[in-house]
Parts: structure tokens; C-alpha cells; sequence
């Protein structure tokens, strides 16, 4: 990777629901410097170790609040957070509350690249649309853009922020999908193999 | 009838129980970690929603079986490894068909065993694909209602997915 990371840590990602980690996860553990930590195990003490922290759709979002305070620290440590899902808690401030689509027809799920991204380079986001012909797994509606954050995908005919990166006040960086799970391995979409490693890089901080 | 939930708290369980189109249902939601807590023998009906990580609920499997004990009813629903903390379930995996209602006169499969179970009093076996609905709230769940039930629900999409994967 070009750049070294800007602090050292490990990749914390926390496995929310029960069973198999998802293959985004195993895909992290060959890296060396990933940790999966069951929700129901995690300690202020992975935020403190982390450089990196990956949450799935599952996550327990009351759960969560109870380590605002360590995830707010983590993020000022220049801390970096892959959120996947529908953000219902104010985790961090600045962050709004998930705005679903009413009643979508096919139209209000095309997708948008509105900036280009190093997760998604090369890649045509429309081709995210569909698994066999059925859209709307990629989500169905968005998180509110955070102020001074980036859209980097739109949703729909006005281009509803459904992926953005966001620079914290405090130097970290949250990237927030609005949608089941980005990145999962052997799925109907092929897309999801390819940005699966880029977007363990970039919450390391490698690019 | 009062109606007891437990809240594992992933976004689909907080829609669900604190959104404004079902809270009005729940007596009271309680996080699994806080069950002991609770006095189970209160509430007519606990339910225990899809998607409950089973080893949030396995340290309460003692307080679980003395409350069906006492004669209570415990709604339990999928994806949550019920077998691992309640009584007398078997459970066999079978794979999800996302993709059954893109087949004309295709159906999920799902057969009611037992008919004259009064939940059959409101739902039907033969669902029709032209209502269900984009699931939102249950990823892997497709939400469907027999054609005569909710007519405010029927102008809903019929080409996005009944759930996620």
C-alpha cells in the first residue's frame, strides 16, 4: 500500500449476530492484524487497541451507546469506522437518524457514483443494483450526510446520500452505508468480492 | 394480554418495537441482558424476535422454562437458534429462497402443519408475490400478507427484494 497507516492498531470488527462471522471478517483475519470480537465480549479496551472498526447491519446499536464515549475517543485517535446499515442512535455527534424510502418502485433504487472513491474505483455502481435481477438489496434509502461530509454514492432520482465518508471534527473517518451489508464474499454479486479487500485497507487507513 | 419483547437493539428490532407503526402493540421491551430483571410472570406473552443472538439468551434458559412452567406463552420467531435456549425444538436449516416470487406460481414453500391453530384465523397459506412487501425490518423475512388482509399495503413495490442477502 502507498501510504503507512498514520497510527498502528488492530482492525476490531465486531460480530453481532450469532454464528459464522461473515466473510468479510474471515477475508480481515489473513491480514494478521484483525480481531473479532462477539458483541457481547467487547470492552472499552478494543476501542483503545483499534486503528480500524468494522460494524455489520446486525450491530447492536442500544449496545453500542454504551461505548459513545470510547468510539468518540477512538475516532479522535484518527480512528477509522466502516458502518454498514441504519444508523438509530446517535453514536457520534453530527449523525442523523436513517431516512428509509417510502414505498420505492424500481426507479428510486438506481444508484449514482457522485465521487469517485478508492473503495469503489473502477467499479460501475449501477452494477450494484441488482442480484438476479431484484434491486433494492444494496438499501433503500439513506443516512443523513453528517456537515462537511462527502456523498460518494446516490439512491434514487435526487441522489440520496446512501454511501458517504465522513472527516469527524475531531480527524477520524466514518464511511456509513445505508444498506445490508457491503462487501460480503460469495454472494450473487460479484462486486462484492472485488470492494471486500479495499474496504479493509481503507479502514486501516491504507489509502 | 400483555406482551413482553425482548430488544436485542440491531436496527430491524428498533423500528420494530420503538417505531410508531407497532410500539403501540409491546407492555414493554427489555434487553436480553437485563431479563433477570424482569418478573416474566407478569406479562401473558413473551416474544422473542427474529435475529436474537442465541448466547444473549442461553443464560436465561432456567428463567425461561419455569415461566412456560407457570403457564406462560413464549412467541418464539426465526433466525434466533431458539433450540439452543428453549424446551422441545428440533430445528433443521434449510437455504433461503430469496428469488421464489420472480417465478409464476412459484411460493416460498411454507406449508401450515397445523390448521386449526387460531394464528390461521388471519393468515393464509397462498400468499400472493403481487403484495409483498420490501423488507426492511426483518432482512432475510419476506413480509407477505394473504390477499384480503391489509388493502392500504397493496400498492406496495412488487420488484424489490422481501429481503436481504
Amino acid at each position: 500500500m502507498p501510504n503507512a497507516p498514520a497510527t498502528s492498531g488492530a482492525l476490531l470488527l465486531i460480530h453481532s449476530h450469532y454464528g459464522e462471522p461473515p466473510g468479510l471478517f474471515t477475508l480481515a483475519l489473513e491480514r494478521g492484524d484483525a480481531v473479532i470480537v462477539r458483541e457481547r465480549d467487547l470492552t472499552p479496551a478494543h476501542f483503545t487497541a483499534a486503528r480500524g472498526l468494522i460494524t455489520t447491519s446486525h450491530l447492536d446499536q442500544l449496545g453500542l451507546m454504551h461505548f459513545a464515549d470510547d468510539l468518540e475517543a477512538f475516532m479522535a485517535r484518527d480512528g477509522r469506522w466502516f458502518f454498514n446499515g441504519h444508523i438509530l442512535r446517535p453514536f457520534l455527534k453530527g449523525l442523523g437518524i436513517y431516512e428509509p424510502i417510502a414505498k420505492a418502485k424500481r426507479a428510486d433504487l438506481v444508484l449514482t457514483r457522485l465521487r469517485e472513491h478508492p473503495i469503489f474505483a473502477g467499479i460501475d455502481q449501477p452494477s450494484f443494483e441488482e442480484n438476479r435481477g431484484v434491486a433494492g438489496f444494496y438499501g433503500r434509502g439513506h443516512n443523513p450526510l453528517p456537515e462537511g461530509a462527502l456523498a460518494i454514492n446516490g439512491i434514487g432520482p435526487q441522489n440520496l446520500p446512501i454511501d458517504w465518508e465522513w472527516t469527524l471534527p475531531s480527524g477520524g473517518k466514518m464511511f456509513s452505508h445505508a444498506g445490508n451489508d457491503v462487501g460480503g464474499m460469495g454472494g450473487p454479486n460479484p462486486n462484492h468480492a472485488l470492494v471486500a479487500p479495499r474496504i479493509l485497507a481503507w479502514t486501516m487507513g491504507e489509502f | 394480554m400483555s406482551i413482553l419483547v425482548i430488544h436485542p437493539g440491531a436496527y430491524y428490532h428498533i423500528e420494530s418495537f420503538e417505531g410508531s407503526r407497532y410500539a403501540h402493540y409491546f407492555d414493554k421491551l427489555v434487553r436480553p441482558e437485563e431479563l433477570a430483571d424482569v418478573r416474566l410472570e407478569d406479562f401473558n406473552v413473551v416474544l422473542i424476535p427474529c435475529r436474537t443472538p442465541a448466547d444473549r439468551m442461553e443464560p436465561h434458559k432456567a428463567r425461561l422454562h419455569a415461566y412456560f412452567d407457570q403457564g406462560g406463552t413464549i412467541i418464539a420467531t426465526g433466525e434466533s437458534d431458539s433450540q439452543l435456549f428453549l424446551p422441545g425444538i428440533t430445528f433443521t436449516p434449510q437455504p433461503t429462497n430469496f428469488w421464489w416470487w420472480l417465478t409464476p406460481g412459484a411460493d416460498l414453500g411454507v406449508r401450515i402443519a397445523k390448521p386449526g391453530h387460531s394464528l390461521f384465523r388471519h393468515l393464509a397459506e397462498k400468499m400472493s408475490p403481487g403484495i409483498c412487501m420490501a423488507g426492511s425490518t426483518f432482512p432475510r423475512v419476506p413480509r407477505c400478507w394473504p390477499q384480503a388482509i391489509p388493502a392500504n399495503l397493496s400498492s406496495t413495490s412488487t420488484r424489490s427484494p422481501p429481503g436481504g442477502g
